[in-house]
């Protein structure tokens, strides 16, 4: 029992995803097919690689806006080196040392500067998408080398090798919380920062390394984002921050600290995504699209406000 | 004289646990200043927040002028003329004096457009009543603090209230704008308001009140006029009870070598020249009232703060932490008065927040947790401390006061410390706990740990100390040994001592 709740991550969340997408099975002969699910699958690989570092963000009462914008910076520089021919690993490595200076920047500013991190994210969102649409003039760059297109859009046997990759991070991260030192730390920061720091845990350096961490994300998911469109666009995936909180709201977060899990984050992915996919499959109108979003979320969150009895504690 | 304008009747107010307020009775004369003092603890707030409508009480009276009347949130005690000045402003920085004053009836033409010209002119008079010489349409922010408290009563008499009450309003000031404040005070009392004057500076009551009530234990111990009684007189009735039993009987303790030593540590504005030095086995306690700067002392030994200057010397080598985590590596452990805000993570599980300073340092497996021995140490704990929690992953907010204390002091037990200082590690407790809680401190003791004992309970430092310094407004005013400790002397030192009677 104990561990059927640890996979599921104790969330409601979970079952709410999975009732949902035994509906589409259901409702919709399309949803079923290897296609579908194969790209489904695809879909939610950028969004929930961006939901581990966030993740670790919220759990120490922070929030990191700029994702999307060091994503698609680190996208832009990469693709630059890779089309002038540039060997890929070099490549690859370049565009985590721009994730990591992000979230070192933000990390720094945060902790050592007390400035506050919706701020400093909202000024490095601005500033990583300004400096991407610098990187070419706004132009996209197409054409990488093998390797990278496989990892964005390839698959090994029925499943889809960013799929994968997606599954072991994701072990690593329940690893890394839930495992490790530097786990516990982030949970204790974030649900008492001033406990944390009498009990000789060094706050300002695990709320650094959070956001540094979130940057090294980023990165990667800057590369399955390139080899999923074989392109990298200095204006792709706008607004994708706000799908990542939700994301990870849903899944049992609280933007207060100390509360969180990476498994939650997942199906908070996944019922973002499945939702995208059941509105284009019923042919409802784009313009419903993000409202329908926005019901969810609320009504998600005030389900789990409901069984968390805050209210009823007033 | 002899009518009361002020009366509470058989107050009671239990929070979990602790029973604040026992039936009390207070009863304040129109137009007079009335003392209120008692230690920290008495129910001197909680009565004051009970008449502020800030908590309701479980049940008793009260009137104004006569008329029983219902307190049930601080509007209706503001409606009702009741003001309280605090001692830290509850001011907007950035807005005028004016609009500070008329925050919540500002004069208007009607329609939400405020009258700038009416709104000027009524705080210019009201500052003129408090002998506040300053434009109003000042911002706040850039009054010193005796301004912004005469603000705060100008606000006041906005509301036409008739019963103020100052909760410690001088320990900010200095004694120029003491005497300042006492010209207001006689003022009001001569324009006929009712004063209620909360203090620790027994001084200070004798300067001003006309009465004086002592409160302890949630009652009230005695009411008397300023003129039938004396310092000695007051100071006995604040502590007067017997010393209970709750104490380990103990015998001649062999004391160890010196473990640490603390040599003119300053941080300003906190304390100056802080002097002492601390054996093994001994529990060494540091009484003062609220404010003395005691807490502040044990940060700054701990690298929670940055010193000034000063030294700390353990085991005979200056050590400088510039982070509580260094101080723990070294063997010194602070436990923080504050127990929800500085001492447990409440949301999280009972075991982690047993293991919280030690899991960096001893159950760190390369960069894994060993989850496995956490556990059985939390366990360990648990059972020795006797801690009521249904299992160790309990959260911490579903513990009694006193097992969450316990649950810090297990913190703290299994980092091993050579110094452990605790900070009113009894706050808020009920006494079946506190009683455990000297027993472990005791024991500790016995085992050779070197204890620094913070309280401002002088009945815990007589049954626990072997030497109490004592602190006021920042300064080491007095060491006394084990053998002179009265809980007179103690007091007297700590309410100023002869430094205010000479």
């Amino acid at each position: 029992m104990i561990r059927v709740k640890s996979i599921i991550g104790e969330q409601f969340i979970f079952f709410f995803m999975l009732a949902f997408f035994i509906f589409m099975v259901f409702a919709s002969p399309q949803f079923r097919s290897h296609y579908n699910l194969f790209n489904l699958w695809l879909d939610v690989v950028i969004t929930s690689i961006l939901g581990i570092g966030m993740t670790m963000v919220i759990i120490t009462a922070g929030i990191d806006l700029s994702v999307a914008s060091s994503l698609v910076l680190s996208a832009m520089i990469g693709a630059i080196l890779m089309s002038q021919k540039v060997n890929t690993l070099f490549s690859f490595l370049v565009m985590l040392a721009v994730g990591l200076g992000f979230g070192l920047f933000n990390g720094i500013m945060i902790s050592r500067l007390k400035m506050v991190p919706f701020i400093v994210t909202l000024g490095t969102l601005s500033l990583g998408r300004g400096l991407a649409m610098l990187s070419t003039h706004a132009r996209s760059v197409y054409g990488f080398p093998d390797i990278v297109v496989r990892l964005g859009s390839g698959e090994i046997g029925y499943f889809p090798v960013a799929g994968i990759i997606l599954v072991i991070l994701y072990f690593f991260a329940w690893y890394l919380l839930n495992r490790t030192v530097f786990g516990r730390s982030i949970y204790l920061v974030g649900s008492n920062p001033r406990a944390a720091r009498l009990s000789g845990i060094d706050v300002d350096r695990m709320k650094t390394l959070v956001y540094v961490l979130s940057g090294l994300c980023a990165a990667f998911a800057a590369l399955i984002q390139m080899g999923r469109l074989n392109a990298a666009k200095p204006n792709m995936l706008y607004g994708l921050e706000l799908d990542v909180i939700s994301a990870v709201v849903l899944g049992g977060a609280s933007l207060f600290g100390g509360k969180g899990n990476i498994l939650g984050t997942l199906w908070g992915a996944l019922l973002i995504v499945l939702i995208r996919n059941a509105m284009v499959l019923f042919g409802v109108s784009v313009y419903y699209h993000q409202v329908v979003k926005g019901l969810v979320i609320f009504a998600a969150v005030f389900i789990d406000i409901l069984r968390s009895g805050v209210l009823r504690r007033r | 004289m002899g009518e009361y304008f002020l009366e509470m009747r058989n107050i009671t107010k239990t929070f979990p646990g602790v029973k604040a307020l026992k039936g009390v009775t207070f009863a304040v004369q129109k137009g007079a200043i009335h003392g209120l003092v008692g230690e920290n603890g008495a129910g001197k707030s909680t009565l004051m927040n009970v008449l502020g409508g800030v908590i309701q009480p479980d049940s008793g009276e009260i009137y104004i002028n006569g008329q029983r009347v219902f307190i049930t949130n601080p509007h209706e005690a503001q409606r009702l003329g009741i003001a309280f000045i605090h001692q830290e402003t509850s001011l907007f920085n950035f807005l005028s004096i004016a609009r500070n004053i008329f925050i919540s009836n500002l004069p208007s033409h009607g329609r939400g457009r405020i009258d700038f010209k009416t709104l000027y002119e009524r705080s210019a008079a009201l500052l003129k009543r408090v002998g506040l010489d300053k434009d109003p349409q000042a911002l706040v922010k850039d009054l010193t603090v005796a301004e912004k408290q005469m603000v705060e009563i100008a606000k006041a008499l906005s509301f036409e209230s008739r019963i103020f009450v100052l909760d410690e309003p001088t320990s900010p000031l200095t004694d120029r704008e003491i005497e300042n404040l006492f010209r207001i005070i006689r003022e009001l009392k001569n324009q006929g308001e009712t004063i209620i004057y909360i203090s620790h500076r027994l001084n200070e009551i004798f300067e001003i009140c006309d009465s004086v009530t002592v409160m302890r234990d949630g009652e009230i111990v005695d009411t008397t006029p300023i003129t039938e009684t004396n310092k000695f007189d007051l100071v006995r009735k604040m502590v007067g009870r017997e010393l209970s039993m709750m104490f380990l009987q103990r015998d001649h303790r062999e004391l160890g070598k010196v473990v640490l030593e603390v040599r003119e540590l300053t941080k300003k504005p906190y304390f100056r020249d802080i002097h002492f030095s601390l054996r093994e086995g001994e529990i060494l306690g540091l009484f003062g009232l609220v404010g003395a700067g005691r807490s502040e002392v044990a940060r700054t030994i701990v690298g929670d703060y940055r010193r000034d200057s000063g030294k700390v010397i353990l085991d005979g080598n200056e050590v400088f932490f510039s982070h509580p985590k260094e101080a723990i590596a070294r063997g010194i452990g602070f436990l923080t008065e504050d127990r929800r805000g500085e001492g447990l993570a409440v949301e999280m599980e009972v075991y982690k927040n047993i293991t919280m300073a030690i899991f960096w340092y001893q159950l760190r497996r390369g960069v894994n947790l060993d989850l496995g021995r956490e556990k059985e140490v939390a366990e360990e704990y648990v059972k020795e401390l006797r801690i009521v929690t249904p299992t160790i992953f309990q959260q911490a907010k579903n513990l009694s006061g006193g097992n969450q204390q316990k649950v810090v002091v297990a913190k703290w037990l299994c980092a091993q410390p050579r110094v452990l200082i605790v900070d009113e590690p009894t706050r808020g407790i009920d006494v079946g706990a506190k009683s455990e809680i000297y027993h472990i401190v005791a024991n500790l003791a016995q085992e050779g740990m070197g204890i620094i004992f913070i309280s401002s309970e002088i009945e815990e430092i007589l049954g626990m100390c072997d030497r109490v310094l004592v602190m006021y407004e920042g300064e080491l005013i007095a060491e006394v040994p084990r053998q002179e400790m009265t809980q007179e002397k103690i007091m007297y030192y700590a309410t100023g001592g002869e430094r205010v009677h000479a």
